[in-house]
């Protein structure tokens, strides 16, 4: 098995609504891409902050009260959200919209998972994509391994 | 044409359901569909099997994808659509909406009033409204629960506000079905009136914009006008009155709360609002000039209160786009 990528990157607030683009270049004679993503913290803790950012947020786009305290405090703790897109040189292979933190995908011609589109492994310029939904915490750290399996 | 029970926004393993699309065509199989649309969030990843699983079940499934965007979702449904949903943004929204269109698809605006960042990021659309005026229908209720809450009223005002600017939106329901629900909460069904369940019939169906969304009520509504009939969705000449007729009966499989019995029938218009009272299989008639729109509105008792139990999609009048 050959790693192609085996990287840790760090995500901030200002990231929120952004796609993180992690460039890779595949090798001749692939067969499938085994990717092991995960990412953390998941969650945010602390109480008294997802409670005042769901009010400022709820009052913003609804400039109504949408739920009462008690339902608010049912949705904590708050937790960040990531999804993860893959380009081949031949355009779109998926995303994988899921709430885990630790996810794997295994994408070749005949089989894929997750989200993800069967593909031939073409040789090439390949991109993997963090689309940042969500982050409710001052940093994510995103740990991702792509390997090739010949 | 008679009007078919679908299910036009609904989720799979292949993005964050928890069931796989063969799970998904069973459960809807035994819940009474004749067709759904599968709209995983940001793939067509499990399309293919759910149509598969639907050809071997004898259900329709609507290939679709759900538009997850930063900003907001849409439904998207027909499958020949070739955005990708990461290049839509609050600037180009309204020609990606378009495009998807000129394949053949039918654009859904989802949700659009539900709590957004940071419980549901995307869930509440940001996108200025002026921008979605193209789309062809706009989920009135959504999930659980659909006809309470702010997030419902709001989403009906909102609906209502476009029909009085002339715009023609078709009323729909989204249950965004992501379980099984074996006891489900309060949910509703979109019908949708064509000719068959086939998908291409369903499509049609949905362009013309003949659809009701209801809690437990069959309905049956037409409205005639110089001896012509018309359908919900269906434009009746500019300031010539109609009768309108309905008819409501109960769901008798619907599998959770069940009405008890009506109450009254509002007919909304630009210019006002008629109110009659109305009762499980009797007919009700009324003349109506309409102004700009005629929607049906249908109130009864169920949880031993009053509510709004089903919408019909608007009856326009000429001169709506
Ligand atoms: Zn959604
Ligand atoms: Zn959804």
């Amino acid at each position: 098995m050959l790693t192609l990528i085996d990287g840790r990157f760090v995500l901030e607030r200002k990231d929120q609504s952004t796609h993180y683009k992690i460039p890779f270049s595949v090798p001749c004679g692939v067969k499938k891409l085994h990717i092991t993503v995960a990412y953390d913290p998941k969650y945010n803790y602390d109480e008294e902050y997802g409670l005042a950012l769901i009010k400022e947020s709820m009052m913003k786009q609804a400039g109504e009260p949408l739920m009462s305290e008690g339902e608010m405090r049912a949705r904590l703790p708050l937790d960040n959200h990531l999804s993860f897109s893959l380009d081949s040189p031949c355009g779109a292979v998926g995303t994988a919209h899921r709430g885990n933190n630790r996810q794997n995908f295994t994408i070749s011609a005949d089989n894929a998972d997750g989200g993800f589109y069967p593909c031939e492994i073409k040789s090439g310029d390949w991109t993997f994509i963090i689309s940042v939904t969500c982050i409710i915490t001052d940093n994510i750290t995103v740990s991702l391994k792509i390997e090739a399996e010949q | 044409m008679r009007y078919f029970r679908c299910e036009l926004h609904t989720h799979t393993t292949s993005s964050d359901g928890k069931m796989t699309p063969e799970e998904l065509v069973d459960r809807a199989v035994e819940c009474g569909y004749d067709a759904i649309a599968l709209t995983d969030h940001n793939t067509v990843a499990g399309v293919e099997r759910a149509v598969k699983a639907g050809e071997r079940r004898g259900l329709t499934v609507l290939k679709g994808i759900e538009w997850t965007t930063f900003w907001g979702h849409f439904t998207v449904i027909g499958g020949g659509s070739d955005v990708l949903w990461r290049d839509i943004t609050p600037d180009n929204v309204d020609a990606m909406i378009a495009r998807a269109q000129s394949k053949g698809d039918i654009v859904t605006i989802a949700h659009p009033r539900r709590m957004g960042y940071p419980l549901c990021s995307g869930c509440h659309c940001d996108y200025d409204i002026e921008k979605l005026t193209g789309a062809d229908n706009y989920e009135i209720w959504s999930h659980y629960y659909p006809n309470e809450g702010v997030a419902a009223r709001q989403q009906k005002e909102q609906w209502y506000s476009l029909l009085e600017r002339g715009l023609k939106i078709t009323a729909v329901y989204g249950y965004d079905w992501h379980n099984r629900d074996d006891l489900p909460p309060s949910y509703a069904y979109t019908y949708v009136g064509t000719e068959s369940n086939r998908a291409q019939d369903i499509i049609e169906g949905l362009k013309r914009g003949a659809t009701y969304v209801t809690i437990g009520v069959k309905v049956d509504c037409k409205a005639i006008s110089d001896g012509k009939e018309y359908c919900i969705g269906s434009t009746l000449e500019s300031g010539k009155s109609a009768v309108f007729t309905l008819r409501c009966d109960r769901i008798e499989d619907y599998r959770s709360d069940k009405p008890e019995r009506l109450t009254r029938v509002e007919f909304h218009t630009a210019e006002g609002v008629t109110c009659l009272p109305i009762e499980f299989g009797k007919k009700v008639q009324t003349e109506i000039t309409p102004a700009k729109f005629c929607v049906v509105e249908i109130y009864g008792i169920r949880n031993r209160q009053e509510q709004l139990l089903a919408v019909t999609g608007a009856f326009y009048t000429g001169g709506n786009r």
